[in-house]
């Protein structure tokens, strides 16, 4: 059996959303002033809105921005060098691991560069390349070994 | 954006960095998984750099970003629905053990309440979840969700009652368990 309160409820959340025209509104007040079930459903729905809008946020990974320069710099046709130019911008901590990881795989990959293997890894460590090996993959970098070598040649 | 739209990389470097993390935020609540997530926000910046000599100010930056980015959400979703090897509807992240951290019990309790909320809303019909993700995190009206999902306006009130109702009834059964949840009255 429908209830006097029905017409009303499914308005309940499209009035806390301020989603309802006036009349609407108005009619959905009234109504509320003078029921109680209806005071204590929206509540509760209340609660239960509040409880999806404090859901927290996932925080993007270290690599996002990286990888959106790759990206973007692909479809530009600007390849490694647009890459660099984007993360070695003066701004978050981040740039900074982006630039840093290009110059760690200049020292590592180009031929002739560090004296051994143990140097290469200490370089490694210095630039905490086990973060920026995420950047690496996800720039692609290691098929691009010209522009790597490109790069080297103006250094 | 009016810089980035005459051409300004440096302003457009600075709208990524300043909207990227929410967008890789909203776009989990789609897809309940950060890879995918990170995807999606890289192509909604590619659509923005793409689009961004035609934008014009007549509406709020944002409403502009986040009708770009729901679109390009739906359309994954259902292209992936139509391509399930793709891998829609992976699990969720585990949540951190907050065990041995000070005030661990509060957060806890606090970790629970929303695994209770986002259990609900995993189980939502997809319509409903939808909805509720478009309104609440995506800032778009009834009438614009209801053009995104291609539904009218009362049918996206309808459904975002429901899904309040449906995690509203969540957390009531989750009150005897989960200090804090309390139920509806």
């Amino acid at each position: 059996m429908r209830s006097a309160c029905d017409p009303f409820r499914e308005e309940l959340v499209a009035l806390l959303d301020d989603a309802l025209p006036a009349e609407a509104r108005a009619r959905v007040e009234a109504h509320l002033a003078g029921c109680a079930t209806c005071r204590q459903a929206l509540a509760g729905l209340q609660r239960a809105l509040q409880a999806v809008d404090g859901l927290p946020a996932t925080p993007p990974g270290p690599g996002l921005e990286a990888a959106f320069a790759a990206r973007l710099e692909r479809e530009r046709g600007r390849g490694l060098r647009g890459v660099l130019r984007w993360l070695v911008r003066p701004a978050p901590a981040l740039a900074l691991g982006g630039a840093a990881a290009l110059l760690a795989l200049v020292l590592l990959l180009v031929p002739g560069r560090g004296s051994g293997a143990g140097d290469e890894l200490e370089v490694a460590r210095h630039l905490e390349l086990v973060y920026d090996l995420e950047v690496l993959e996800q720039l692609e970098l290691l098929e691009d070994l010209e522009a790597i070598e490109a790069l080297e040649d103006e250094g | 954006m009016l810089a980035a739209r005459g051409g300004d990389e440096e302003a457009f470097r600075a709208l990524f960095r300043r909207h990227a993390p929410r967008l890789v935020a909203y776009a989990d609540r789609f897809f309940r998984n950060r890879a995918v997530a990170e995807e999606m926000a890289q192509e909604i910046f590619l659509r923005v750099h793409r689009a961004r000599g035609s934008y014009e100010p007549r509406a709020r930056f944002t409403t502009w970003l986040y009708t770009i980015a729901s679109r390009v959400c739906l359309n994954e979703l259902r292209r992936r629905r139509s391509r399930p090897e793709d891998g829609s509807g992976e699990a969720a992240e585990a949540a951190p053990d907050p065990g041995g951290i000070p005030g661990a019990e509060e957060a806890l309790a606090g970790r629970e309440l929303e695994v209770v909320v986002q259990r609900c809303l995993d189980a939502l019909p997809e319509h409903q979840r939808l909805a509720l993700v478009l309104t609440r995190f995506g800032e778009h009206s009834y009438a614009e969700a209801g053009a995104l999902l291609g539904v009218s306006e009362g049918a996206v009130k309808s459904l975002v009652f429901r899904a309040a109702s449906a995690v509203q009834q969540a957390l009531a059964d989750a009150g005897a368990s989960v200090p804090g949840a309390g139920g509806p009255g």
